[in-house]
């Protein structure tokens, strides 16, 4: 337990809570959104939503900075594979997929993080996180039933 | 073997969420979080225009408009919190799964904002997510 303690000193944990608060804040907004606006008028419209805080980073030093071109093309297709899997979840839905299933499906992403990670960044994790990687993928699963 | 059109989406979906994981560890080794952000909402802007609706927006509510551009702006906080969580030494395989559990919070909110009532199987969803976020800290 003495490595929870040094974990929430670290700087990553909080950014990860950080995370979780904003993109709660998007899941929520969205869904009050989506009472009246469809998924695709929504989505072209929240993309237009994330271009304030993109422009007001163009110009900070620690952009203009960062040029390193293999870094940028794997952010330019973070981007781009982003945007494909919700079109890909988009169609599934178009195409007559249960929702649930859909849903429930694509919410095991964090598994396949994992398993790259382990494979080509030769990430490891210990038992106990292990068990938390199970739980948090039960705990998506559910939420998304 | 037949797959049918709807599970071949679905899966590409899934691995296209998955790799996005890894890809948000590789840009941030090797560039800032915040360039990583902006170069990420410049690639998810390229696609733009196959997800333009082709009719007037105009047609909305002020109110609904408000608040998917408000979603917009929290994504992208969220994003560059999760760019910045690996950058500054977080595993993409502990990251991924803890930022995951966010409907958690959505599920505590929603009561008092939506007027939604928490089911035990949502209960049991906190539960498990509570626990992960304390593992997953180990």
């Amino acid at each position: 337990m003495s490595s929870i303690g040094s974990t929430v000193k670290t700087r990553w944990f909080w950014y990860s809570m950080l995370t979780i608060v904003g993109w709660a804040g998007w899941a929520l907004f969205l869904k009050i959104g989506s009472l009246e606006i469809p998924s695709e008028p929504s989505l072209f419209m929240q993309s237009a939503g994330m271009v304030p805080l993109a422009f007001i980073l163009a110009f900070a030093a620690n952009v203009r900075g960062s040029r390193n071109k293999k870094g940028i093309t794997y952010s330019l297709l973070n981007g781009i594979i982003t945007g494909i899997g919700i079109l890909c979840l988009l169609a599934a839905y178009r195409a007559g997929g249960n929702t649930s299933v859909v849903a429930v499906t694509t919410a095991l992403y964090p598994l396949v993080t994992f398993a790259l990670a382990v494979l080509l960044l030769h990430e490891k994790l210990t038992k106990l996180q292990t068990l938390g990687l199970i739980l948090a993928t039960a705990s998506i699963v559910i939420f998304s039933l | 073997m037949f797959l049918p059109t709807w599970l071949i989406f679905t899966f590409l979906a899934l691995c296209c969420f998955g790799i996005v994981g890894l890809l948000q560890k590789l840009s941030t080794d090797l560039v800032s979080a915040e360039s990583a952000l902006v170069w990420l909402i410049v690639g998810f802007l390229l696609l733009e225009p196959f997800v333009y609706p082709g009719q007037s927006l105009s047609h909305y509510s002020m109110r609904s408009i408000a608040f998917v551009l408000l979603a917009g702006v929290l994504n992208s906080l969220g994003s560059w919190a999760i760019l910045a969580a690996m950058k500054n030494g977080g595993k993409a395989s502990v990251v991924v799964p803890l930022t995951a559990v966010y409907p958690m919070v959505v599920c505590l909110i929603a009561p008092f904002v939506l007027q939604e009532r928490l089911s035990p199987m949502q209960g049991v969803g906190i539960a498990c997510a509570l626990a992960a976020i304390v593992l997953l800290a180990c």
